[in-house]
């Protein structure tokens, strides 16, 4: 066998390291991605709110009534449903977001989330957020509104306070 | 050989589909691979060696962890810094072994994915074999958690991409009352007891993972899982060079009040996170989610292939053992005689469920002699529709109808080239499940009835379809496995060359040389030439 055929293979294994690190060096890193873009920002339209019960809980049985029925029936007989939400997100007089959130759970009886995000353009910005939380009523109880100029990259949360009862622009 | 299920099923749109992608993926992985032999040697071919590799990253992943982790520091705060001091301030082996644990992290996503590829692509994944298949596909789940966690831990800009979006991710689910990211929001609300329960988590599932691996291999004779030495000492150099010449560094600190713009990912383990901004996410979830489902029911798409298991004829099983070893799938155990036999203490027995109908078992049996006089020639073990007596019927029958100077009989294996229609005068060529099947007898048996050599062929060394058949074949011949080659064969008269698909020209021209350099016979009379016949036995 020729000097050359000996070595071939040896240059074929390193040939094949190369390709093998090169592959894995690159893509380890590269291509970049831009998540957002450098000239604008971030919003996150978030917050988790419980609706207005849809029925009272009180005055559904009388415990008159409850000790007649098995435990199990005494609880089902309540509806600890919530109302949905109505939300909507308005920015320099254009709505980005409007929509009805169910309440969670098997019962609908736990907060309604709500999570959106939206990438803008950064700079002056007029912002307007409402929410109604009681199906039994029209229009919205809980309205929010806020200029603010928001800078490159700038993560706005506009959260809504369930203590304070309005919305926060952070 | 056997049923022909792949021609019940020829009008399956789905089948027809099936088939084409495994084609099409088989023929460029053999050409990969072809040129990986021709430079590791066939044995060593790490295309041959993926799921041995695919642990040897993990033991990396292992040791240079456990090394990283002395010097982490779990927190908002102090994990970033912990992280850049190894980096930068002790980069001569702290920087090196980060660097090591990331590389080796996506080389174990390369020749996972790859590995998974290849079974796919060469039908190795149904029947007995659908339990590696199935063990198999969560582990790539565990893989990617791991991984995902890891990049967590460094707390950079990363970090905070990936935290974000995959809580996004999985609030897509109806199942959280809360939803996740609202843990992101703000610096405030990132705790360091989060940090301990990734750091927790990120050491618990690759314990999980080495006992998904070994459950994985469970049902594999001799599985593949430690790298040939040459393999673990150049990947290991590999690794090193890659690690000296671009080492892994951070990119900026996670900050919650300012996006993450540009990234530098890492595609292996993120190639799919860029969707979240393009598609929605239930659409995401629907690729990811049902692609693993679909994964998940390969094994019982179409064609779903079932020959008849093996069959042991207990008059005739001596308990020898040699079957039990034999067997690429532990489908055959050696259990207390159930018949009372007067000399024999043991007899095999074949567990069905793993049986993939090999025959393997078939050529390690001594009772597979075409040579003996008994009213229905049997072995005391073989596949109901190709025994002993199928495999001497077909040779007599290709030896019949050749009639040339030389002739040849090729045995084949199925799961390569077909080699029914080499088109070679005073060439025979007989298909069998797989060149394991074959017992040495019945070499002597063609030499002796005619045929001037016997030409044996199949899936490349160290890639045989039924894992162990031709090494088996290969001692076999070679005089180092029962039952060996009779010593009264010509060994110049006998030619073992492995082969895929797409190497027919090489095997062409092996044949020719091999028919060339066949040495005369004194046979009294030939009979009058006739193009070389095939046929599947």
């Amino acid at each position: 066998m020729s000097p050359l055929r000996k070595i071939w293979p040896y240059f074929g294994q390193g040939f094949s390291y190369l390709l093998f690190i090169a592959f894995i060096g690159y893509f380890s890193h590269s291509p970049s991605f831009t998540n957002v873009p450098p000239d604008d920002a971030l919003i996150k339209f978030t917050f988790t709110h419980p609706g207005k019960r849809i029925k009272p809980l009180n005055n559904i049985l009388t415990k008159a009534e409850k000790a007649k029925l098995p435990p199990q029936l005494r609880y089902r007989k309540r509806s600890r449903e919530r109302s949905p939400l109505r939300v909507e997100f308005e920015m320099d007089g254009r709505i980005l977001y409007q929509a009805k959130i169910e309440a969670r759970g098997l019962a609908h009886d736990l907060p309604s989330p709500v999570y959106q995000r939206f990438i803008i353009p950064a700079g002056r910005h007029h912002f307007l957020v409402r929410m109604n939380d009681n199906i039994h009523h029209k229009g919205y109880e809980y309205v929010g509104k806020k200029t603010l100029v928001l800078a490159p990259l700038q993560t706005l949360i506009i959260d809504f306070n369930n203590t304070l009862n309005r919305f926060v622009f952070e | 050989m056997g049923q022909n299920t792949d021609s019940r099923h020829r009008g399956n749109l789905l089948f027809r589909f099936l088939k084409g992608v495994q084609g099409g993926g088989r023929r460029v992985f053999q050409m990969a691979e072809g040129a990986t032999s021709a430079a590791f040697g066939s044995e060593d071919n790490p295309f041959y060696c993926l799921g041995a590799m695919t642990f040897f990253f993990l033991y990396v992943l292992l040791v240079s962890g456990i090394y990283i982790y002395i010097f982490y520091t779990p927190g908002v705060n102090a994990a970033y810094a912990s992280v850049e001091h190894l980096t930068h301030q002790r980069w001569y082996l702290g920087g090196i072994m980060r660097s090591l644990h990331r590389y080796a992290s996506d080389g174990m996503v390369v020749t996972m994915t790859l590995h998974l590829l290849r079974r796919f692509f060469n039908n190795r994944f149904n029947g007995a074999r659908s339990f590696s298949w199935i063990t198999g596909v969560p582990m790539l789940w565990l893989v990617f958690i791991t991984g995902l966690l890891g990049y967590l831990l460094v707390w950079d800009k990363m970090a905070q991409f990936i935290a974000v979006r995959t809580s996004e991710w999985i609030d897509w689910l109806p199942i959280i009352a809360e939803p996740m990211a609202r843990n992101f929001l703000s610096n405030e609300s990132v705790t360091d007891s989060l940090f301990r329960l990734m750091v927790v988590t990120h050491l618990g599932i690759p314990l999980f993972l080495l006992a998904a691996m070994l459950l994985h291999t469970n049902r594999l004779n001799r599985p593949k899982v430690n790298l040939p030495r040459q393999l673990v000492v150049g990947t290991m150099l590999a690794l090193l060079v890659l690690s000296f010449v671009y080492p892994a560094v951070s990119q900026a600190p996670a900050n919650l009040s300012v996006a993450p713009g540009k990234l530098h990912l890492d595609w292996f383990y993120l190639a799919f996170y860029p969707l979240m901004n393009i598609w929605p996410l239930g659409a995401v979830w629907a690729l990811v989610g049902g692609g693993t489902i679909v994964l998940m029911l390969l094994p019982w798409l179409p064609p779903k292939r079932r020959d008849p298991v093996a069959v042991v004829d207990l008059a005739q099983c001596s308990g020898c053992n040699l079957c039990v070893i034999d067997c690429p799938y532990e489908a055959i155990r050696l259990e207390p005689r159930t018949d009372g036999h007067p000399r024999f203490i043991h007899e095999a027995q074949v567990d069905g469920s793993k049986c993939v109908s090999c025959g393997i078992c078939t050529g390690s049996c001594p009772f597979s002699t075409p040579f003996r006089h008994i009213e229905k020639l049997k072995s005391a073990i073989e596949m109901p529709h190709s025994g002993v007596r199928h495999l001497r019927d077909a040779t007599s029958r290709a030896l019949e109808e050749l009639s040339d100077e030389r002739r040849v009989i090729v045995f084949g294996c199925e799961h390569s080239m077909d080699i029914t229609r080499l088109g070679h005068a005073g060439v025979a060529g007989l298909r069998v499940e797989c060149t394991g099947m074959l017992p040495p007898s019945l070499i002597d048996y063609a030499l002796r009835h005619g045929a001037d050599g016997v030409f044996v062929t199949g899936c490349r060394m160290g890639d045989c379809y039924h894992r162990l058949g031709n090494l088996w074949m290969r001692q076999r011949l070679n005089d180092e496995r029962k039952p060996m080659l009779p010593r009264k064969v010509a060994r110049d008269r006998v030619k073992f060359f492995m082969a895929a698909e797409t190497d027919r020209k090489k095997l062409l021209s092996e044949i020719d040389a091999f028919c060339q350099t066949l040495p005369a016979r004194p046979t009294p009379e030939k009979k009058a030439h006739v193009e070389g016949g095939g046929s599947d036995v």
